[in-house]
């Protein structure tokens, strides 16, 4: 491709990133706990160099004393080291990572590599869905594993080509016996490739089994951690899954491990699972695995994303759903929702949460669940809306649909209603005058996409129990009109994103 | 993300308001997730020590986006790496057509060319971006090869980059 569309194609990428939900972090109070540190060791600095000036003089004499001392600290420090740093490795406190040691070439590598007593791997994504794993902690290689990494990267085994420029996707760090780090980059397809801070260029690895094995079981650790479920093994009897209370099924790169369609009948016998998200295998769900899930004692959400099934499957799940989240299922319709009359059997009737966003097949009928409280409906058709059904609603999304006055007044009379997203909704000053005659106490209202201006802002900040309120800005109002109302209403705050 | 809350402290609405660029500036460039939040974070408290809060709005941004370049570029000269292949003149063009520093035009002018998509087009980018599905399984939802869902994507973003800039340029002559 041409470097221009290259470019070009990256800034879409980029685009549709946060389009679509990566918009990047806020981190404004990470700036300012940062700014406070800073704060704080000026103050400290400027402390001790006013102290040095007063009493200089006695500090040197207290040295003089000290000194004795701390040559025999030093002295029994080292001499217990070189005892015991052969064989253990220092204490490295949780999330601080080591100093990391710039190796600038393999017989550099090959010099440390026998005073490293500990081995590490993060992985960041598991495959091959790359679901993020951040969240789980490093795995530690036992000595055995250990050592075969350290034999592998030993010796003619490594040697350096040029850079892939690719993006790193797991982290190797082995951990020397003076605390710092040799730390390197693994390419999650590709563990014959390693990018090693401080080379210039990147280590290619012959024989490099023992460093897939690593990243494998790291890998399950994660998946372990996080109750991602992939591999048939993870059914067992004896499988530490079937105690976790959230579970989430994957794939699994090697066909032979991964899960089939069958597997999923043992999920009945798991009782103490209460969240399962399946969306990652949407293609297996039926109507027998819904009936299924129904047989899970403990089971209250289910995440179905993706599935093709049809409302005349719902039912099968039964009766003890709390939450359901059906978001871009084609054949759902809504029918399952409908309301029914007095007496009737309501399938789903003890959902509380249900989300349907993007189902772009519903077909409008009103959903009619006696106790939901959170109903997501964004970039899925309006005519679902509850309106009257909905006396206990407190949370509801509708993003993404342009919203008439009418539909507006039904929302504005919602008696439940604690948090609005509007985003992308096409909302001017008289919507925004309608949601200030809320009924319910509404106190987040997310407006992000939205073409009002100050008038309409003002009418809506005058709402009592009104404590938060995300604009963007494609809404015409100016900073200083924007900076008023903010003053003039001290207790919302209103953020502009 | 919030890049301009209103709030009574300047520092907070300092941050908020310039992070959002310098993400995406940072992500187009080529530079990590992980990295950005440093470099952004390197990049305001630089601009705080600097007095920026005293700056006008452009005069900041300018300041910032050269100043995260630069802390990015040092991390790879550090680490012995080369950037991920571009021209930097080339990504510049592209963020200048695309209005990178804008916060919210690109983004509604996206969300009207999503809808200008063949409904093939449009499946791919919701699966990829909004449901980060993994090419192989993209492949088996769209009926394609993995090598048919990458050419599906890259074509879909060229159209929406024409599509973009066309409304950008619509949206300026209407000023």
């Amino acid at each position: 491709m041409h470097d221009d569309d290259e470019a070009a194609a990256t800034m879409v990428h980029v685009l549709l990133e946060e389009h679509f939900g990566e918009p990047g972090p806020d981190l404004a109070a990470r700036v300012q706990a940062r700014l406070a540190e800073r704060r704080a060791a000026a103050a400290r600095v400027a402390a001790a160099e006013a102290f040095a000036g007063r009493s200089s003089a006695s500090r040197r004499s207290w040295a003089a004393a000290l000194m004795p001392i701390a040559i025999a600290v030093v002295a029994a420090t080292a001499w217990l080291q070189r005892a015991d740093t052969a064989a253990v490795a220092p204490p490295v406190v949780a999330n601080q990572d080591p100093e990391v040691i710039a190796v600038g070439s393999v017989a550099q590598l090959q010099e440390l590599l026998p005073k490293v007593v500990d081995l590490r791997v993060e992985v960041f994504q598991v495959r091959p869905d790359g679901i993020e794993t951040r969240a789980a902690p490093a795995w530690s290689a036992d000595p055995a594993t250990r050592q075969a990494v350290v034999a592998m990267f030993s010796e003619s085994r490594v040697r350096v080509t040029q850079p892939a420029g690719w993006e790193w996707d797991n982290r190797l760090s082995l951990i020397c016996n003076d605390g710092r780090a040799i730390v390197m980059a693994l390419n999650r397809h590709d563990s014959t490739m390693v990018g090693m801070r401080g080379l210039r260029g990147d280590l290619v690895v012959v024989g490099s089994q023992p460093l897939a094995t690593a990243v494998e079981r790291c890998e399950q650790a994660a998946c372990q951690h996080l109750g991602i479920l992939r591999r048939r093994a993870d059914f067992a009897a004896d499988s530490p899954f079937r105690t976790l209370e959230s579970l989430r099924l994957a794939g699994h790169p090697d066909r032979a491990q991964a899960l089939r369609r069958e597997d999923l009948d043992e999920l009945a016998e798991f009782g103490k699972t209460r969240r399962l998200d399946v969306g990652r295998l949407a293609a297996m769900v039926d109507r027998d695995l819904l009936a299924t899930f129904a047989k899970m004692t403990s089971l209250t959400d289910l995440v179905l994303d993706g599935a093709t099934v049809h409302d005349d499957d719902l039912p099968a799940l039964g009766l003890r759903l709390r939450s359901l989240s059906l978001r871009r299922c084609p054949n759902v319709r809504g029918n399952v929702f409908r309301p029914v009359l007095l007496g009737f059997h309501v399938p789903l009737s003890e959902l509380d949460r249900l989300d349907l966003s993007f189902c772009k097949g519903l077909d409008g009928v009103p959903i009619a669940l006696p106790l939901l409280r959170e109903l997501r409906l964004r970039g899925a058709p309006m005519g679902s809306f509850p309106g009257p059904f909905a006396s206990r609603l407190e949370v509801l999304d509708v993003g993404e649909n342009p919203l008439t006055m009418a539909q507006m007044e039904d929302i504005a009379a919602l008696p439940g209603l604690r948090e609005l997203h509007l985003p992308l909704c096409d909302l001017g000053d008289q919507h925004l005058a309608i949601l200030a005659r809320a009924k319910g106490p509404l106190q987040t209202v997310v407006l992000n996409g939205a073409d009002f201006t100050a008038t309409g802002l003002r009418a809506l900040l005058m709402l009592p129990p009104l404590r938060e309120v995300r604009i963007s800005t494609s809404a015409r109002l100016s900073e200083a009109e924007l900076a008023a109302l903010a003053a003039a209403h001290p207790r919302a705050v209103i953020t502009r994103r | 993300m919030i890049t301009g809350a209103v709030t009574h402290d300047p520092t907070t609405t300092f941050v908020q308001t310039h992070q959002h660029a310098l993400w995406r500036w940072l992500r187009a460039l080529g530079c990590d997730s992980g990295g950005a939040e440093e470099h952004i974070q390197d990049a305001l408290l630089a601009g705080l020590a600097h007095g920026a809060l005293g700056w006008s709005l452009a005069d900041a941004r300018r300041w910032l986006r050269q100043a995260a370049k630069n802390l990015f570029f040092m991390q790879l000269r550090r680490e012995r790496r080369r950037p991920v292949a571009f021209d930097l003149a080339v990504v510049e063009s592209a963020w200048q057509r695309a209005r990178g520093d804008d916060d919210d035009l690109p983004l509604l002018a996206l969300r009207d060319c999503l809808q200008t998509l063949s409904e093939r087009d449009r499946l791919a980018i919701e699966l990829r971006y909004r449901e980060r599905q993994s090419r192989a399984a993209m492949a088996a939802a769209l009926g394609l090869g993995e090598a048919g869902v990458k050419m599906a994507l890259r074509r879909a973003r060229a159209r929406l980059l024409d599509c973009i800039t066309g409304k950008l340029r619509e949206n300026d002559d209407a000023r």
